[in-house]
């Protein structure tokens, strides 16, 4: 039977994969790129080590700049145009952590920011941020359907999503066995990692014909179920 | 007071005991004695001694009426031995003549009854070290303090080798800044560091105080309960279900029995068993654990109280106090690990003065016999365990300081000395405890004020307090230092609720799945919130829940006994039915491996499908072997970039890697050396790794992991939180946090114990070592080769690793 997807390796950092007649890019900072325009990332939490702290738990602060520096690091890399947050970009109330993610938005005026609005996202909605970035219940983008919690009732395209924060244990000989964050295949499905510096992951259960990519020393792991 | 006045205080209790026909024994008079003459200290007795009265009598005899409220508080360790001193309380205030009111507070005692003593605490108060913080952290709690007059910490051996035992200590300094008066005073049962004890009980003050020794010597004889044949028992296992036939006789002809297992799973499945085979034991077979519900717990504890059943599978829930006078045998399934558990436990029998106590071995694999053998040695040699004291334990600490906050809140000054006056944190310095309270109030130390919410200072006079009323309530539910995964109440539908289970069990069922609890087999119905609804089903067998934790390692002087044991059994066993027994499992192991002597170690080397197995025996216990692993995996790796899978249990630990690895006897000698240990230890990665178990507990107990509780708002489920991302945050932001370096001094005093490894491997330098190719497991090696609970260690790139585990899969 022919495989529903075809991975070729380009480098060390980034994998295409065929699927859906598209040839999409997974890279090893945690981004996916469809079409060469649109890059998506998925689960920052922002404002989860702030929120910790409002709350009497001493989380370091330095963590919060971190999810800053990854997204610097992300727009630098990738001079992109469209940047797609798959949800989960907010925690929980609105706190200074979110102020400094528009500020830092602010001085990218080049880029179109979108939401595909995620279960910690309420907050943000009913907040006095939420017209500040595009918001959207899910993209349609050709065969894709990117939303932020796979929906496994529906049939009508190729979903692209996040939430679970998925990541993938591989074992060797001599009971050897390692985890690592991973993007995750699933015949009509696709997951992303959690991008957030400050979250934490779910192993997946492989599932006959799915696919894993891991993420690891800054290198992308084809894994095979 | 003068001698004659002591006298005449003492003559009601004189009166009492003789009119009962009791004569007090001589530790009893030394005791009545000393508390009436102000003093303070520790009553060395065991369980059944007669040790509740030679403290409580001279107090209950010198309360002062005029004052109201709180005079004597009695700390109990468990909730069951509570109801056993009010009883004793009440009968000996009776006895005198006096009109008291004696309650107990501990998490059983309902919210009306409460309410009830914080209006007006009783003149005794029996309760357990979390009750006690708990009701400081109550607004006004120091009003309830101000006329104590002594404090007794029963069971003081089961608290000093814990956390428990710092919040205990803290209570001890607290209450003695309200009532300065306050007399102190422990209970302890026989070991290795009574003398400690008596420091840590009392801390800066312990020069004045006095041990007082019963010197009551119970006679314990052990019997090993052995199949027909050693082809019966098997090479491996934890359950001992082999010799349940074997059992059943003894336990029918016993009037009252106690049947120790070392897990509540281990129970459960015991407990199941023997109904099945012997179905006429329904009605007069009962279970008790710690997970089971309280009202199940108590109708055990009565029923055991008088003599109406005839045997209860139990845990180390029944290990201490309540006294079961009826009760005349025990059974001990699987090796209790330790010298001093196995006497407590064999202690539940023969309660009557001079009486012997018998106690049942039940192996549950052919090589625990060994332990039967090393544990009567040991007794007879009188070798008893020391109970270290944890100290500097900050997660303890910053929980104190919010306590004090969450209640009326604190002066720094004030507190600073209370807590510096305590064994525990005798040695800290300024600048941890500016640390602490930096934590506490900016969440860091250079951090900005406003972006932290837990204390707060008063600007006006610099009282520590806590402001937001969330903080104050999840605080409240958090108090203790016993962490435990979040439990779900498992209740019938329409019925009563049977006990607790796991969070992390349930989650693995699904409705319509039946499982096994509290000696029911129950099906699943539904989870709603924190309760799991559940009705029983008629299927023949369901799952037994796995409950985490008690997998207690092997003490070092029972290790020490097994070592000999070992090679006595190599020379044809010295007298113990035990050990001739084992001989034809001795003479395999001589055939297809060696029995070493006392100056040879032994290294096996097999090679499997797996890979190269490398066995090594230190007898040190499973915690000390982990660390061993480690280091000697760390020391192997050295010299060649490689992956270990580490496995391990009481006798020895073992080693498998992928490639085979060149040993001559330099280089095993070399891998032993003590040189540079410390080094060794903290650069070996694995070291991290154990320190994260350990920062587990410190983060919750610090307050930083929040767990949740029944009915809880989204809010606070924002607010779950991992230990081991904390941990990694820490490592990577923080590498001074004192949190941080308490998970690594804990590695190192109680996982490690680097004191006993640094021994153990000046042990083994001296000895030969003796590498020994196996064909074939030997009776040795088959019980860790067969564990698939699993530790790794490497000294290879990470990206090297995956390459080689990957390129593997696709063969």
């Amino acid at each position: 039977m022919e495989s529903l997807y075809d991975f070729e390796i380009v480098s060390e950092t980034q994998i295409q994969v065929k699927w859906a007649g598209e040839d999409i890019q997974l890279y090893s900072d945690f981004s996916l790129e469809i079409r060469k325009e649109w890059l998506v990332i998925s689960d920052l939490h922002l404002g989860k080590v702030q929120h910790f702290r409002n709350n009497g738990i001493a989380i370091p602060a330095a963590i919060k700049r971190e999810a800053i520096l990854q997204l610097e690091t992300l727009v630098q890399k990738h001079r992109l145009q469209k940047l797609v947050f798959l949800g989960d970009l907010f925690h929980s109330d609105p706190n200074s952590e979110w102020n400094d993610f528009f500020d830092w938005m602010e001085t990218h005026p080049e880029i179109e920011f979108i939401l595909v609005v995620g279960n910690h996202d309420q907050k943000f909605l009913n907040s006095t941020f939420s017209n500040r970035i595009l918001c959207v219940s899910e993209l349609l983008l050709g065969p894709f359907i990117l939303l932020h919690e796979e929906d496994s009732k529906r049939k009508d395209g190729f979903q692209i999503s996040g939430h679970i924060h998925p990541k993938v244990r591989i074992r060797g000989r001599a009971r050897q066995s390692i985890n690592m964050p991973c993007f995750h295949f699933n015949k009509q499905s696709l997951v992303l990692p959690a991008f957030g510096p400050f979250t934490g992951a779910k192993c997946i259960k492989p599932m006959k014909g799915s696919k894993s990519i891991g993420l690891a020393a800054n290198r992308l792991w084809p894994i095979a179920h | 007071m003068t001698q004659k006045e002591i006298q005449s205080k003492l003559k009601p209790a004189f009166a009492w005991f003789k009119g009962n026909g009791w004569k007090p024994f001589p530790f009893q008079t030394e005791a009545w004695t000393n508390v009436l003459q102000g003093k303070e200290g520790i009553v060395n007795a065991p369980t059944g001694s007669g040790k509740t009265y030679s403290l409580l009598l001279p107090l209950l005899l010198q309360l002062n009426p005029k004052n109201k409220g709180l005079k004597v508080i009695w700390i109990s360790p468990i909730r069951a031995l509570t109801k056993e001193i009010l009883q004793s309380a009440e009968r000996a205030a009776f006895a005198l003549g006096l009109e008291l009111r004696i309650e107990i507070r501990t998490g059983d005692t309902s919210q009306k009854e409460k309410e009830k003593q914080k209006r007006q605490m009783p003149d005794l108060l029996i309760t357990t070290p979390e009750s006690l913080h708990i009701l400081f952290a109550q607004k006004q709690h120091a009003r309830h303090f101000n006329f104590v007059e002594a404090i007794v910490v029963d069971e003081w051996h089961e608290l000093i080798g814990t956390k428990r035992g710092n919040l205990m200590e803290l209570a001890l300094a607290h209450i003695n800044t309200l009532s300065p008066d306050l007399k102190r005073w422990g209970i302890s049962a026989t070991i290795g560091n009574l003398s400690q004890a008596v420091e840590v009980l009392l801390g800066n003050k312990y020069k004045e105080a006095v041990l007082i020794k019963a010197n009551i010597h119970k006679q314990i004889e052990i019997v090993p309960i052995l199949p027909e044949k050693i082809e019966k028992l098997p090479w491996a296992g934890h359950l001992g279900l082999q010799l349940l036939p074997d059992l059943i006789p003894f336990i029918e002809a016993s009037e009252s029995a106690l049947v120790f297992t070392n897990t509540r799973g281990q129970a459960e499945i015991w407990y199941q068993r023997l109904l099945d085979a012997k179905p006429d034991l329904a009605g007069r077979l009962a279970m008790h654990h710690g997970s089971i519900s309280k009202e199940l717990r108590f109708w055990v504890e009565d029923a055991l109280f008088h003599g109406t059943i005839k045997a209860v599978i139990c845990t180390s829930s029944l290990d201490l106090g309540v006294d079961f006078r009826p009760v005349d045998r025990i059974f001990q399934i699987g090796s209790p690990k330790g010298i001093s558990r196995f006497l407590q436990r064999a202690g539940r029998s023969g309660h009557q003065p001079g009486a012997k106590s018998q106690i049942y071995f039940v192996p549950t694999h052919a090589l625990e016999l060994l332990e039967s053998a090393a544990l009567r040695t040991a007794i007879e040699e009188e070798l008893i365990e020391e109970r270290l004291p944890y100290t500097r334990t900050f997660d303890i600490l910053l929980q104190y300081l919010t306590t004090l906050a969450v209640s009326d809140g604190f002066y720094e000054a004030a507190v600073y000395k209370e807590v510096v006056s305590t064994f525990a944190y005798r040695t800290i310095s300024r600048e941890e405890w500016e640390n602490c309270l930096s934590f506490l109030t900016t969440g860091g130390l250079m951090e900005a004020y406003k972006d932290f919410h837990k204390l707060v200072q008063d600007e006006q006079d610099g009282r520590y307090f806590v402001e937001s009323r969330r903080v104050a309530m999840r605080h409240r539910m958090s108090i203790g230092a016993i962490v435990s995964d979040t439990m779900l109440r498992v209740k019938l539908k329409r019925g009563p609720v049977l006990g607790h289970v796991e969070e992390y069990f349930i989650g693995k069922l699904k409705k319509g799945d039946v499982f096994w609890f509290a000696g029911q087999n129950l099906e699943l119905l539904e989870i709603r919130e924190m309760t799991v609804n559940v009705q029983r089903s008629n299927k023949k067998m369901g799952i037994v829940p796995a409950w985490n934790g008690g997998r207690l390692p092997l003490s070092a002087q029972l290790g020490k006994m097994l070592r000999r044991k070992w090679v006595e059994a190599g020379k044809g066993g010295d007298g113990h039915p035990e050990l001739a027994f084992l001989q034809p499992m001795i003479q395999w192991q001589k055939e297809y491996s060696v029995v070493p002597n006392e100056k040879q170690f032994l290294i096996e080397r097999l090679e499997s499908d797996e890979g190269f197995h490398l066995f090594f025996y230190p007898f040190e216990g499973r915690l000390v072997h982990e660390g061993m692993a480690y280091l000697v995996a760390w020391r192997i790796g050295q010299t060649l970039p490689c992956s270990f899978s580490i496995a391990m249990n009481d006798y020895g630990f073992e080693l498998l890697t992928e490639q085979q690895i060149d040993l001559n006897q330099d280089f095993l000698q070399s891998l032993f050396a003590t040189e540079n240990l410390l080094d060794h230890i903290s650069t070996s990665v694995n070291a991290s790794e154990m320190a994260k178990r350990r920062f587990h507990d410190i983060a919750y107990i610090a307050g930083m992991v929040f767990k949740g509780y029944p009915g809880q708002k989204i809010k606070e489920r924002h607010l779950q939180n991992s230990s081991a991302l904390l941990f990694k945050v820490f490592e990577e932001y923080e590498p001074d946090h004192i949190l941080l370096k308490q998970a690594y001094a804990e590695t190192m005093d109680f996982q490690l114990e680097e004191g006993r490894l640094r021994s153990a491997l000046e042990r083994i330098q001296n000895q030969e070592i003796l590498l020994q190719d196996i064909k074939y497991p030997s009776p040795l090696c088959f019980p860790i080769l067969v564990d698939r609970l699993r530790q790794k260690m490497s000294t290879e790139q990470l990206e090297d690793r995956i390459a080689r585990i990957l390129a593997q899969s696709v063969e």
